[in-house]
């Protein structure tokens, strides 16, 4: 029954099998690829976001015409939150349909491309460390060299940014939204609108200060 | 190599149809890839379903019947390789 599902999936997935037909017959469809040819094609590009120091200022039903002044603080939840702390008992994972199983490359997008040592079975507990019963060589950068502990940072703030991002969207025009009440699970004061593109240009110092502000 | 489990969609993944395959966005890191048919197939097939490896190739197979199973499997598994790589697809 399974697999009559998804065969009716991969032939829906064609306007028809007469055009299916003609295009094979064209195009030699499955080819001998290259070892290491590029079957798919990838343009970078970064979002931007911008937004006052907390949740409410960054909905766009707010009239409050208070401009905050000075830089907001980033506050977010440190790699530990995240594996045994606030972040994982308040159950923040669920927001953001990854879990500590999911695959690190997965969170990072090309970014992982260019910075891991082939390490993509690298799995998010992984880059946070033994706390989450994870393994730091598995990220394939060799011994010694420090950035274990960037990437532990880095990927803790990519959890809060992602929290962050389902909390604006979810309360954006919902102001009954669970994070706008009294039983938020965030803190009154999370914060934290870095978009990925920032964090990786942030140091460990200035994301581990973030991570660890809450 | 990819440690063996279930592919499916990346949550963060869009997909949106052009002529020739599709193209996908990643709502968090801002990429966005170009992946062309036949290999579009197994993108769509993922965002719905949860599959091995050799679950996608079987069905590939049985889905392409006058191409040849060897070539199917091997583009198949490359396609997942840089998929993953390039983090359209994930193990659940």
């Amino acid at each position: 029954m399974s697999d009559k599902k998804e065969l009716l999936a991969l032939k829906d997935s064609h306007s028809s099998s007469e055009t299916l037909n003609t295009h094979n017959s064209r195009r030699g469809f499955f080819k001998k690829a290259a070892l290491g040819s590029a079957l798919i094609t990838t343009i970078s590009s970064r979002p931007v976001w911008a937004g006052q120091c907390s949740l409410s200022g960054n909905l766009s039903n707010n009239v409050s015409s208070h401009e905050h002044e000075g830089p907001c603080d980033i506050k977010g939840y440190s790699p530990g939150g995240w594996c045994r702390g606030h972040a994982n008992n308040n159950n923040l994972w669920q927001y953001i349909a990854f879990t500590k199983e999911s695959d690190l490359s997965a969170l990072f997008g090309s970014y992982a491309l260019t910075s891991f040592n082939q390490a993509p079975i690298a799995k998010i507990k992984d880059a946070l460390g033994n706390q989450c019963g994870g393994d730091g060589s598995k990220l394939g950068l060799g011994s010694g060299d420090g950035s274990g502990g960037l990437w532990r940072q880095r990927t803790a703030a990519a959890l809060n940014s992602l929290v962050w991002q389902y909390m604006v969207t979810d309360c954006q025009n919902n102001p009954s939204c669970v994070f706008l009440g009294n039983n938020s699970p965030v803190d009154d004061e999370f914060y934290f609108p870095w978009t990925l593109a920032e964090i990786m240009t942030k140091t460990e110092l200035a994301l581990k200060t973030a991570n660890n502000a809450l | 190599m990819h440690c063996k489990g279930l592919w499916r969609l990346n949550p963060l993944v869009n997909i949106r149809e052009l002529n020739d395959g599709i193209a996908t966005f990643n709502t968090f890191s801002g990429d966005t890839q170009f992946v062309e048919q036949p290999f579009d197939v197994i993108v769509k097939l993922l965002q719905s379903s949860a599959l091995s490896t050799e679950k996608i190739i079987a069905l590939a197979i049985a889905h392409w019947p006058d191409q040849q199973p060897l070539l199917i499997a091997d583009n198949i598994k490359q396609f997942l390789t840089q998929a993953a790589d390039s983090a359209i697809i994930m193990t659940s």
